[in-house]
This record gives structure tokens, sequence and C-alpha cells, in this order.
């Protein structure tokens, strides 16, 4: 005979044993992680990554892939109404204050408490962290996403025009730029420098690098909560003549409508020598199959502004978990961002075509291999990473931004006159949307 | 009595698929969307009832008025061009090509309009398309046909016009080739010539056709989005934003979904009283 107390330990240590296996098995249930992501130049290299993870772990990855345009619909509707549809979603960076803001998403400390940022990973001027307080993003805040493509901006230049014309390479400054553009343009055979200019998001983003490196932002000091607006200070006047008018002058016909296909033809058709591009455009300027002129372009710091210093603008696409799926699920999720940040894995998605978000690849043996020359302007470019203040508001300003930085390229607008109207709508959204105090720097 | 009801119940049973589709699919977007046009979207409360706050906006909105009457200019030019050119292609063919000929004809039609505005971006670009290559052979200087703000909607409204003038092509042939051919004859006899024949006969005859084509193209032209927004994205400036393309940067550009509900209803509107009038004259017509 089995006594009473005997038979309540025996039901405990089953019902501990069921209830383990059985967690045990709800952990291991997560077969499948479904991401949505956009179609760009670098999603073949991390498909590959997907299916390196895959073969590691057995966990099948399922990519949503859409177009830039639509993706944030999906995510926007995913989140919205609380779907349990994607494990991870690959979100731009003008979007993720809205979702951070709104609480869509899983901050990553809640899905792992012990989970730090390594310190190897590279900082894209903090996009992916959200601090309520100061209603921006900022160190202090928390941690929702993590980048998987360390996509920048770098000078992509013609090395060997550069020499021909007895020209120092690389070119330190902009007005080094503009010099060499003014040397070489010979058209329609050669263009000096070309803009990617086509109204919103194309001209908004490829202008930012060299507003910045000229010091003109778009709010005094927003870290510390100063929303003053000075995009249409001197500094960004004269950035922004600097591009539309001066470099502008020996750029391609058509450039008002110009986005980043058109700019990668030019470059790699040989026509255009000079140009801000994403370094992730690399694989396929190099490739005989796209370009023709594959290894003549090399890769630079974007240059200083006069008064300024470089300035390298990150093109954010931050990983984030969704608020609404288990547990289990968010943590399959943290597990892949986790492997995907390692050493082996980031070298072999460089080697595949992606472009890496570990410093650890600099210590690889693909620094030695021309083919990833990019890299060392990428490492010599983290001192200068930027991005534009990222706030809830930021896609609707862009796009307000895109709108006269384009009419003035197109000179329906003066340089001035663009930013001054930009100024003038970027305070009323501003005001619309409950900012306390916000104005119009005065000009100096 | 009892076989009537049987019939009764068998129609219920067969028509409820599509009752419920047109609910689920139809009535209920539709109602949201009502609901939505009267609300604000509030980050992390979701919507939230504005009464008549979008309608002021709407009022006060001179982008979207402007965008609206681009649209208007957009389907007036675009449907006529179909027209002109559908009608001319018709007549010009018309009891002769049959086979081959139509069907290429009706290609660009077949087309994917994203696939067509690449095809056709590539055609403008300035440097390397081949419409400013052809021009520089025979000595004429290109343009920059969808970065210059005084060409670049016509340069879009010529692509409208390539993809869809097939259609009117083929229903106007249809229609030409359905006609009695009594009717000429006896003109003939009579001594009409070829342009009293083609104003007196064919225009009044095909009447019915005609309307029924432009009718279709009309309604769906005001949708255009996808083309437009791969060859210019709605510029350069605001020149080719024509309303769907201001709806959506005001819904996913803005994030003011509320207010974009409120567009698109606006837009729903505009298409319904559009309905209304062409199938009234419809009805005095036929």
């Amino acid at each position: 005979m089995i006594s009473k107390s005997k038979k309540g330990l025996i039901s405990l240590v089953l019902a501990v044993t069921i209830l383990t296996t059985f967690s045990n098995f709800a952990m291991t249930q997560v077969k499948e992680l479904h991401i949505a992501i956009n179609k760009s130049p670098w999603l073949p290299a991390f498909e590959k990554l997907t299916k390196m993870y895959e073969g590691e772990t057995g966990v099948k990855m399922v990519l949503h892939v859409f177009p830039f345009m639509g993706l944030y619909e999906k995510e926007l509707a995913a989140v919205t109404t609380a779907s349990k549809t994607y494990d991870l979603m690959n979100m731009n960076e003008i979007w993720g204050p809205f979702f951070y803001a709104g609480r869509y998403l899983t901050p990553l400390k809640e899905i792992d408490p012990e989970f730090t940022v390594p310190s190897h990973l590279m900082q894209f001027f903090w996009e992916g962290y959200w601090d309520d307080k100061v209603h921006y993003q900022a160190p202090t805040g928390v941690l929702y996403g993590i980048h998987v493509n360390g996509n920048i901006h770098l000078l992509q230049y013609r090395e060997d025009k550069y020499k021909e014309a007895g020209l120092p390479t690389p070119p330190e400054t902009w007005d080094d730029v503009l010099e060499a553009a003014r040397k070489l343009f010979d058209p329609p055979n050669f263009y000096g420098y070309v803009i990617r200019g086509a109204r919103g998001d194309p001209i908004f983003y490829n202008s930012m690098t060299i507003r910045h490196a000229y010091n003109g932002y778009m709010f005094r000091d927003p870290l510390k909560g100063d929303f003053t607006i000075t995009v249409n200070d001197e500094k960004n006047v004269e950035a922004w003549e600097m591009y539309a008018r001066n470099l502008n002058e020996y750029g391609p016909p058509g450039v008002g409508n110009i986005g980043q296909t058109e700019m990668m033809g030019l470059l790699a058709s040989g026509r255009a020598l000079q140009a801000i591009v994403v370094s992730a455009a690399f694989p396929h300027l190099d490739d005989p199959e796209f370009s023709a002129v594959p290894f003549k372009i090399q890769f630079a710091v974007p240059p200083k502004g006069r008064g300024g210093d470089h300035s390298s603008t990150v093109a954010g696409w931050t990983m984030v978990v969704p608020r609404f799926i288990s547990d289990e699920r968010k943590k399959a999720a943290l597990d892949f961002l986790k492997w995907s940040i390692t050493q082996k894995p980031q070298v072999e998605y460089t080697k595949m075509g992606g472009v890496p978000v570990s410093t650890t690849v600099f210590q690889s043996e693909l620094m030695r291999d021309p083919k990833y020359r990019f890299l060392k302007a990428t490492q010599d470019s983290i001192p200068y990473f930027s991005s534009m203040p990222l706030i809830p508001e930021c896609a609707q300003i862009r796009d307000v931004m895109g709108l006269h930085l384009n009419r003035a390229l197109i000179e329906e607008e003066g340089v001035r006159e663009s930013l001054d109207k930009t100024a003038q709508e970027i305070l009323e959204i501003m005001r619309g949307a409950g900012y306390k105090g916000v104005t119009i720097a005065p000009r100096s | 009595m009892r076989e009537l009801t049987h019939r009764s119940i068998t129609t219920f049973l067969m028509t409820l698929p599509l009752v419920i589709i047109l609910v689920f699919f139809s009535i209920y977007p539709f109602v949201s969307l009502i609901k939505m046009s009267f609300s604000s979207f509030i980050v992390g409360k979701g919507y939230e009832y504005v009464g008549l706050k979008n309608v002021w906006r709407f009022i006060e909105d001179q982008r979207a008025w402007e965008s609206i009457g681009r649209t208007f200019l957009y389907v007036f030019v675009s449907v006529s061009g179909e027209f002109v050119v559908g009608l001319g292609l018709a007549l010009l063919v018309k009891g002769k090509f049959k086979g081959v000929i139509r069907t290429m004809v009706i290609i660009p039609m077949l087309v994917a309009p994203i696939a067509v505005g690449i095809i056709w971006r590539l055609m403008y670009d300035p440097v390397f398309g081949i419409i400013n290559q052809i021009l520089a052979k025979i000595g004429i200087q290109g343009k920059n046909w969808l970065a210059d703000p005084q060409i670049a909607l016509w340069s879009v409204i010529i692509v409208e016009i390539w993809q869809w003038t097939p259609f009117i092509f083929l229903i106007l042939l249809a229609g030409l080739e359905s006609l009695p051919k009594e009717c000429y004859e006896g003109a003939k006899i009579d001594g009409a010539s070829s342009w009293q024949t083609f104003v007196y006969f064919t225009i009044p005859l095909m009447s019915p056709i005609i309307i029924v084509a432009l009718f279709f193209r009309t309604m769906e032209c005001f949708k255009a989005f996808d083309k437009i927004w791969i060859l210019t994205g709605g510029g350069p400036s605001d020149v080719t934003e024509i309303i769907s393309i201001y709806i959506y940067r005001v819904s996913f550009r803005h994030n003011l979904l509320g207010y974009g509900a409120f567009l698109a209803l606006i837009m729903v509107g505009f298409i319904v009283i559009y309905n209304l009038s062409y199938m009234g004259f419809l009805r005095r017509k036929i």
C-alpha cells in the first residue's frame, strides 16, 4: 500500500514532469518564423542568411516580401488589428517611431531580460530605441529592434577618372567633389555628379548627407527635447545651394525624376562619375552583368561640408518583434536576431552581397579582398553616422520636405523659398501633433 | 404553392453565397470606410470619432482640390484620346487584318500596369531612353519627359492612352462589324459621301456601344494609380499627383488614415455621381 503522502509526492512529480514536458514541447513548437520584409538590393543576401539559419536550427524561415510602398501598410494593418501573422517585421526608420510610440512592438528586454546589445554591433544613430519621455530616439530609451542590414550612404566615385585628371583621392570636402565634377563634366559622355532628385523620399534622403555635412539640421536639439525648427537656417541654405544648384550643374538631364534605379544605372553605365549612393549597391556596381565599369568605382566616407564635418546617413531598416504574438514566437524571433549578428553569419551575409551590422567583419579576411572594398569606407564612416530626427511625424515631414526640395531642384521654387516653406509646413505638422512651444528659429 | 416555396428556397440558397461575399467584401468595407471618414487615427489608441473635422479639412485643403482638378483633366484627355485613336483604328481594321494584327494591337491592354510603368519609364529616360535616342537620330533635341513639369502630365497621359486604346478599339470594332450592311448600301445608292455615311449612319448606330466603352474606361481611369506611381510618384513637384496618389500620400505618408478615408469617400462619391448620370444618359439613348 502506498501512503497518502507518497501518493501526493508521486502526483506532484507527475504533474511537474507533465508540465515540464508540455512547456518544453511548447518551447520547441516554433517551427516557422514569418518575416515581413521589403524588396531591396540586399534581399537576396538576406534570403540566403535565413536559409543558413534554417540549416543550422531547422526553423523554417518564411519571408513575406513586399515593395517599399506596400510593406508599411501591411505592417500597420498587422499591428493595429492585433494580427499574429508576422514574428519579425523589417521596419523603415521613418515608420519606427510611429510604431514605438503606439506600443505596437515588444521591447527586446521584455523577451529576454538578459539581452544587451553586443559592443561589436554598429550603432545606427540610436535607431531601434525609443524614449517616451523625450518622445525621441535616444540611447536612454527602450530597445525595440536591431538592424539586420548596415546600409549607409557612401561617396561612390570613379577613382580612375580622378587619377586621370590629377585629382587627389578620395575627395575630402564637397568643394573637392564639385571641382572634380566641373573638371570631368563632358556631356553626354560623362556627367560630373548625379543627384537622386525624384520627389519625396529619394531627394529627401539623398540630400540629407550633404545637409548634415554642412551642419544643417531639421531641429535645434531634439535629444534635449528642443524641436525649434532650423531647417531653413543659413547652413541648410548653403548645403542646399551646393546640392541643387552647384553640383546639379554638372549632372544629367531629367534629374527631377531620378530615383535609385536610374542613379545606379548612370553609375554602372559609366556615364555618371560620382554620387552619394547606399553601400548596398556594391555587388551590383562590380557585377559585369550589370556594370560597364566593374571595380572602377571607389567608395569613400561622404565628404566634409564647409564649416562642418563628414556625415554618413544611415539607411535605417530595423527588425522588430510585434506585440501580439505568443511569448514562444517572440523568443524564437529574438533567437534569430541574436544569431544573425554573430560573426560567422555576418561574414557570410557580406559574402552573399549584404551589408554587415557587426564590426567583427572588419577583422575578417574580407577586408583584404577588393570585392569588399566598401567595408573600409564603412568602417571609417562609423563616427559620422547620422539620421533624420525620428519622431512619429517624420514620415509626414519627410514627404513635405521631399516635395519642396524637388520643387527647388526643378527651379519651381527658389532654394531659400523651398526651405522656408518646408519650415512653415513642419511647424504646422508639429503644432497639429501637439508639440508645445515649437517655433521656427530666427535667422542669424 | 409548395413548388413555389421550394423554388424560393432554392433561389435563396443559390444567391446566398453571392450575398455573403457582397456583404463581406463590399458592404462591410464601405461601411467601415464611412466610419473611418469621420474619425482620426491616434497613435496607440486607434480610431477616434472627430465629427466633421475631416470635412472642414477637405474644404481648406488646396492640394486636394488641385489633385481633383488634375484627375478630371487626366481622365478627360486620356479617355478622349483613347476614343479618337481607338475609333480610328477600328475603322481602319474593320473587315480586314483578322488574326495576328488584331492580337498585336491588344497586347498593351494585357500588360500589368506596373510593367507598363517600368517599360515607359525606361523609354522616357532622357539619357538611355529609346525615345530621345530616336529623336536624336533625326536631329531633334530630346525632352525630359517625366522630369519637366510642363510636360510630365502629358507624358503620363500618353502611356494611359497607349495602354487602354485597345480596349475601346476592341469594343468599337465589334460594334462596327455588327452594323447592318443594308443601311450602307442604301446610303451609297443615294450618293452619300464616306464622311456623311460616318456622321449620319455610323455614329448614331454606334452610339450605345460608344457610350458603354466610354463609361467603362472613364470609371477605370478615375482609379489610375500604379502606372503613375511607377512613372513619376506624383512628381515632379505635384504635377502628376491625381487624387488616388494624393489619397495614398495622405493615408500612408502622413498617417492621416481618417482623412485619407474621407478623401476616398469623396472619390467614390464622384464615381457614383458620374455613374448615375451616365446610366441616365444611357437609358435615354438606348
